[in-house]
């Protein structure tokens, strides 16, 4: 159990700056350093791709539609994943398609994080009805089917992407929300916050200065799953035809356009998913290690 | 116990009622339904003709109570798309829906409360570190790809169950399994977490203290204590997959609700997909009701508090 | 060395902890031996290793802590030899039962007491579920749980903390143990409770012949219901006795340290220094060299840092140290000089108790009251919680008031209020006669400021010690940042903080560095009046004593006033010049410090005094005489809200609130003294000024 030591340990004290705890435990923990490293690396593609690409992800040779990849039988090196149903260079697709999937997850977590954390921060810091009529906006939005609404919503108005980040955004708060709302009114008990106003801090400088670097921690966590949540959103409305619209590259709808022939060239859509499930992962082992690294004695 | 039991009814009444306005609200806003029954290339004057006839020049508002009217006296509105009453619509597809959902929750049960629990009980072990690989990995698949997937891997290499319909209990076990998969990771780790919570506590302490060894702990003491707010997250879960399962219904070709939604979203369809999100939000909020009220008899702290 | 015959035997007991590159020792070597029937009290500060020795002894150590020990033997039964399903069937909570601290959280929430405790029963004894239940029934009337048979059926939720305590002793007694060992049995209780926990512990002991060992902090509950003691250092017993011994006659520097730190009236003259251990205990990790108390030791020579010392025997004791004879009755070379006046005569000016001299009040209350609206769900009724309930105080410059009561009282409340951060809903706050309400709030912050019990969440974990102390500078935009650091780093030698520790964050430095550091950041505005609320009770003795010799002598230097928030009445003793003692939201009586200690008139007064237990060896635990528990604040009882509890209580008692008398000393609120003031109308008039 490593609960004994952890307790026995607390007692001395660490010799340890935060600063230099946390570099310590990043260094140590493998899984976050995986995870970073993917992110790095997948993002790098991505930004890069105009660099990389071997070819323009929209061009279209027809003599050459559906090559299989290189380790395929009737592969070529021309084309390293081969190319699709109408003869782009599946490779290039990939790259440019995670630049969208990139800018999605990063936006669409961003505009969550603005409204979750001003949401959890008001409900926690003021509580009484303040937080019960947030918790009530809290409560209906869970209750609310969000995809389909999405999905119904941008099926009726089409939007652009701009819109499409927002709509898958604005409907992600939810967990920065709770998570920032239990740690704020947790924060406000403690004697430090009754202290910052006793010696006469307003109320802006209890939230800038005392509550939120405490805060930080716990919204980067939820951030890096949110951005996660956000690509896999948005690769599923692309699947079903109504997220990022042909031709731009796009995952989910390389894995739509591919299913037609996914029996004779699986590779079609098992390669976008692959990449999907690559960076979600890297994405996800990121944001269990920080929460690991940040927050030891809450580890689960 | 009552009184909590009204209050939290109430509660979940408003707060369906809330969804559906909001709902209907957005989609009012987002659709002309008079340009959808008359077709894209309609007169102008045959739009406002129907726009009238239907009663959609009203404010949102009257237009709103106007359809919870009906809804309260069980009209639940005439599909624009498919022709019949939306209440039929629904009826037809329900059970189908219910029963992939009822399957897949089971398979999330199976798999995640015994891994949770064998995770917990020896933390950081072999066993641990799998359970957690298992949770990030699930957590990481879009589920539509994994859908796919299993429909390559079993319709062509290993044919043991149909892969399309939904004709027998058979065609739905693979859309289960990824229906499943996907609340994997949290039933997993809440259920860890619990279990390590309640083994750290005082009273498991005082009862090992009496004498109990860990393996009658867990069954006497740890595990009701543990799986507390599990039922929560599965009742959360369930009502999620009642309409979350609409990826899954189509790649699997079964005629459920969520499919129903999404082809009734592509034929601007507005009073059923209006109808439709309704009922997910008032099973959803029913669910938690359920579920909270579960949670209430379980815990005395509540049921006598 | 732990003779032969005896009950149980301890010998050579050690726990190591492996960590990743070292490993944690938190018991080496313990040792010790009982008779049946005796009680051996084991003693030490927090991280000493007391708990994982008796965890040690029931075999119920973390799973990757190691345990070795040369002899582990009770009544001749070799504890080492048996597996953990051989101890869990046959020792514990059949021939061992233990209690521990925290009765809040040691029953399991969602099962009825009565399956709890028939449960223990039916796990070890061949009985039915009647003759469980019916043992179960007769312990809980024992321990003092009216109408048990009904409550059986109850779950843990339903019971105070204090029952709960009475139930875990129940559940330790359903098998007739031989030995139990409690483990801080009443450190999470109220005083007034603690006192009835440990009198039918006492009782129960004597009356069934259980051995007994008793792990706590608190030397005054050891001195008074122990036969022997250990006392405990960084892992090793350095000192033990019988308690006569140990405690009329301490030989080893750290049992003698840690007595002079107690603010015991009987030994220490009020509002002098404490004695103080200097320093921290030192980490368990590795293995130390030396003799482990030699850094903090006033009598440590070159010797003790390099080797162990011997462990000496001397008339049936024994202590480690290389003084042959251990510390001799005279005071130890490098002790503190003792300051003398003390609080009384502490002031220049001369205005300690300056209450019936006539002078204007720093800060006065006049009627206050505070109503919480406690809502229950949207349906149910509000609740009116009346935290602080007509309170009139006066805090006059320079003394030290003490504000006492148990949890629940209001006293938190009241130190919100009058740091201007609780709005109140009735009567008049004045700060130097101006009312508080039209004072801005950063007026009252130059003025008043706070010192708050828990070290470890007053101070922000993510800000340096400077950043924290200088804070105070930042937000009334006092100097440049030079000007501050020069000003943080005067104020943190004040407060004897290393100016090394200006970087460091508080997870760095211990419990008691971190309260120097709430108390610096307090008074770096100079503030007129400190208010302290609880400011020792999170921390250890030694650490208290240097705390409270601090706090004095900033009073001292800086002429401050304190108003002193505490339910631990040896503190009080020590430091107050004026008590006012608080019930359920209302002054039941106040009085100078000399005479509420000398002649208490309220009953509740009286029965917290007895409550405090001196450092007297076999004087037993006395009784309060107050039944029952801490009323809830939110349904208080009618009439005199402390009758249900009050041996002296009447029929008048349970319906009409005495209004209060103004005394010789003072004002009670009681009615026993309704009349004694008719008759004292001359001292009425002297003690007017005190409201």
């Amino acid at each position: 159990m490593a609960e004994a030591t952890a307790s026995s340990a607390e007692q001395e004290p660490v010799a340890l700056s935060p600063g230099e705890a946390l570099r310590l435990r990043i260094r140590n923990h493998r899984g976050l350093l995986t995870g970073f490293g993917i992110v790095c690396f997948v993002s790098l593609l991505a930004i890069l791709a105009p660099l990389i690409a071997p070819y323009d992800p929209s061009e279209q040779v027809l003599a050459r539609r559906l090559l299989p990849p290189v380790w395929v039988e009737g592969g070529t090196w021309d084309h390293l994943f081969g190319t699709d149903t109408l003869g782009r260079d599946y490779l290039s697709r990939l790259l440019y398609g995670g630049r969208i999937s990139l800018l999605i997850g990063l936006g669409a977590a961003s505009i969550g994080c603005v409204i979750g954390v001003t949401l959890g921060i008001c409900a926690g810091y003021f509580g009484g009805r303040i937080d019960q009529a947030l918790m009530y906006l809290f409560t209906c939005q869970l209750a609310l089917p969000g995809l389909l609404l999405i999905l119904a919503l941008v099926v009726f108005i089409r939007p652009s992407l701009p819109i499409l980040i927002a709509l898958i955004g604005a409907l992600g708060w939810t967990l920065y929300f709770t998570v920032v709302r239990s740690a704020t009114m947790q924060m406000r008990q403690f004697d430090y916050i009754t202290a910052a106003r006793a010696l006469g801090s307003n109320r802006r400088q209890v939230l800038f200065y005392e509550i939120m670097p405490n805060l930080l921690n716990q919204i980067i966590v939820v951030f890096t799953l949110e951005v996660g949540f956000a690509i896999l959103a948005e690769a599923a409305l692309s699947f079903l035809g109504v997220g990022v619209q042909p031709p731009t590259p796009a995952w989910g709808l390389m894995i739509n356009e591919g299913r037609s022939a996914m029996f004779f060239r699986p590779w079609l859509v098992i390669l976008p998913g692959v990449a999907l499930f690559i960076l979600v992962i890297g994405i996800n082992l990121m944001g269990d290690g920080v929460r690991d690294v940040t927050a030891p004695e809450n580890r689960n | 116990m009552l009184r909590y039991t009204a209050k939290r009814a109430f509660l979940a009444l408003m707060v369906a009622f809330t969804v559906s306005f909001a709902t209907y609200f957005l989609l009012f806003l987002s659709t002309d339904p008079a340009l959808v029954i008359a077709g894209e290339d309609a007169e102008p004057d045959v739009v406002a003709q129907i726009r009238e006839q239907y009663g959609f020049d009203r404010p949102v508002f009257v237009q709103y109570l106007d359809w919870l009217g009906g809804v309260l006296q069980g009209d639940f509105g005439k599909s624009i798309y498919w022709r019949q009453p939306v209440e039929d619509l629904i009826i037809s597809h329900a059970p189908v829906s219910l029963q992939l959902a009822l399957m897949g929750v089971f398979v999330t049960i199976i798999v995640a409360i015994p891994l949770g629990v064998i995770a917990a009980m020896r933390p950081n072990s072999i066993v641990d570190r799998f359970a957690l690989s298992v949770a990030i990995s699930a957590q990481a698949i879009p589920n539509f790809w994994l859908g796919l997937m299993f429909i390559i891997l079993f319709a062509v290499m290993v044919p043991i169950f149909p892969v399309s319909g939904d004709e027998t209990w058979q065609h739905f076990v693979m859309p289960a399994i990824v229906l499943g998969t996907s609340s994997v990771p949290s039933v997993m780790r809440l259920t860890r977490t619990g279990v390590l919570d309640v083994m750290a506590s005082d009273y498991i302490r005082t009862a090992r203290a009496n004498g109990f060894r860990t393996y009658r702990l867990l069954v006497r003491h740890a595990l009701r204590n543990a799986l507390l707010p599990v039922v929560s997250v599965l009742a959360v879960q369930l009502g999620a997959k009642l309409n979350g399962s609409f990826i899954t219904e189509t790649i699997f070709a079964i005629n459920g609700l969520g499919r129903l939604t999404l082809e009734s979203i592509y034929g601007a369809d507005i009073p059923t997909v209006q109808m439709l999100i309704f009922i997910f939000a008032l099973m959803f909020v029913v669910l938690t009701f359920l579920s909270d009220v579960l949670n209430a008899w379980l815990d005395p702290r509540i049921r006598l508090g | 060395m732990p003779g032969d015959g005896k009950f149980l035997i301890v010998d050579n007991l050690r726990v190591e902890i492996p960590l990743a590159v070292d490993s944690i020792h938190p018991v080496r070597g313990v040792g010790f031996a009982l008779e049946k029937g005796e009680t051996l009290g084991i003693v030490g500060e927090s991280g000493c290793g007391k708990s994982l020795t008796s965890l040690a002894i029931m075999g119920l150590l973390p799973k990757r802590a190691i345990r070795t020990a040369d002899r582990l033997e009770l009544d001749g039964l070799d504890l080492l030899s048996l597996s953990d399903k051989q101890l869990a069937s046959q020792i514990r909570g059949n021939r061992i039962s233990m209690i521990f601290q925290e009765p809040m959280t040691a029953l399991n929430p969602v099962y009825t007491i009565g399956r709890q405790l028939t449960q223990v029963m039916l796990l070890h004894r061949d009985v039915s579920m009647a003759e469980a239940l019916d043992r179960a029934e007769y312990l809980l009337e024992r321990v003092g749980i009216t109408a048990a048979k009904s409550r059986l059926s109850q779950y843990p939720h339903q019971f105070s903390g204090g029952q709960r305590q009475r139930i875990m002793i129940a559940m330790a007694l359903m098998n007739e143990p031989e030995l139990i060992i409690a483990d801080e049995p009443t450190t999470a209780l109220d005083v007034t409770i603690q006192a009835q926990i440990l009198l039918l512990l006492s009782e129960l002991q004597r009356e069934l012949g259980m051995t007994m060992i008793l792990i706590t902090h608190d030397l005054g509950v050891v001195a008074r219901t122990t036969d022997k003691i250990a006392v405990m250092y960084a892992g090793e017993v350095v000192e033990s006795g019988t308690t006569e011994q140990v405690f009329g006659s301490p030989k080893h520097p750290y049992t003698h340290g840690l007595l002079e730190c107690i603010p015991d009236p009987s030994r220490v003259e009020p509002g002098t220094r404490l004695g103080a251990i200097p320093g921290i205990v030192p980490s368990l990790i590795g293995e130390t060299q030396g003799c482990a108390f030699a850094g903090r030791c006033d009598y440590a020579q070159d010797r003790c840092h390099s080797t162990e010392a011997p462990m000496r025997s001397q008339n049936g004791r024994q202590f480690r140290c290389v003084l042959e004879h251990g510390v001799e009755e005279a005071p130890p070379p490098a002790a503190l000089p003792v300051k003398d006046g003390g609080p009384f005569a502490a002031n220049d000016e001369g205005v300690s108790p300056a209450t019936a001299s006539g002078a204007a009040p720093l800060l006065a209350m006049d009627d206050v009251r505070c109503v919480f609206n406690v809502r229950r769900g949207i349906f149910r009724q509000q609740n009116k919680l009346r935290a602080v309930d007509g309170v009139s105080l006066d805090l006059f410059k320079g003394e030290v008031l003490a504000l006492v009561g148990e949890s629940g009282c209001g006293k938190t409340t009241l130190a919100r209020i009058l740091l201007g951060l609780q709005p109140i809903d009735d009567g008049v706050v004045r700060l130097d006669g101006e009312p508080m309400a039209d004072t801005g709030p950063r007026d009252i912050a130059r003025r008043i400021q706070p010192i708050f019990q828990d070290p470890y969440s007053s101070l922000n974990p993510r800000k340096t010690i400077g950043q924290t102390i200088g804070r105070p500078l930042e937000i009334h935009e006092v100097g440049d940042p030079k000007e501050r650091q020069a000003m943080v780093e005067e104020i943190m030698g004040l407060v004897g903080l290393p100016r090394r520790m200006y970087h460091s964050y508080p997870n760095q430095v211990s419990g008691g560095q971190r309260q120097r550091v709430a108390i610096a950041r307090a008074i770096i505005m100079k503030p007129e009046v400190v208010i302290c609320d609880e400011p020792t009770s999170a921390l250890d003795v030694s650490v208290q004593s240097q705390i409270l010799n601090l706090l004095l002598d900033l009073r001292e230097e800086l002429g401050l006033t304190y108003l002193l928030i505490t339910h631990d009445l040896s503190v009080v003793q020590h430091m107050a010049t004026r008590v006012a003692v608080m019930y359920l939201g209302k002054i039941v009586e106040m009085g100078d410090a000399q005479t509420v200690f000398n002649a208490p008139q309220h009953p509740y007064t009286k029965a917290l005094l007895k409550s405090v237990l001196s450092l007297t060896p076999g004087a037993g635990i006395p009784d309060t005489h107050i039944g029952g528990s801490f009323p809830n604040p939110l349904d208080v009882p009618p009439g005199c809200s402390f009758h249900p509890r009050c041996p002296e209580a009447t029929d008048r008692c349970k319906t009409e609130m005495p209004v209060g008398t103004d005394t010789a000393a003072g004002f009670v609120r009681c009615h026993l003294f309704d009349d004694t003031a008719m008759d004292l109308p001359a001292k009425r008039d002297v003690a007017a000024g005190i409201g």
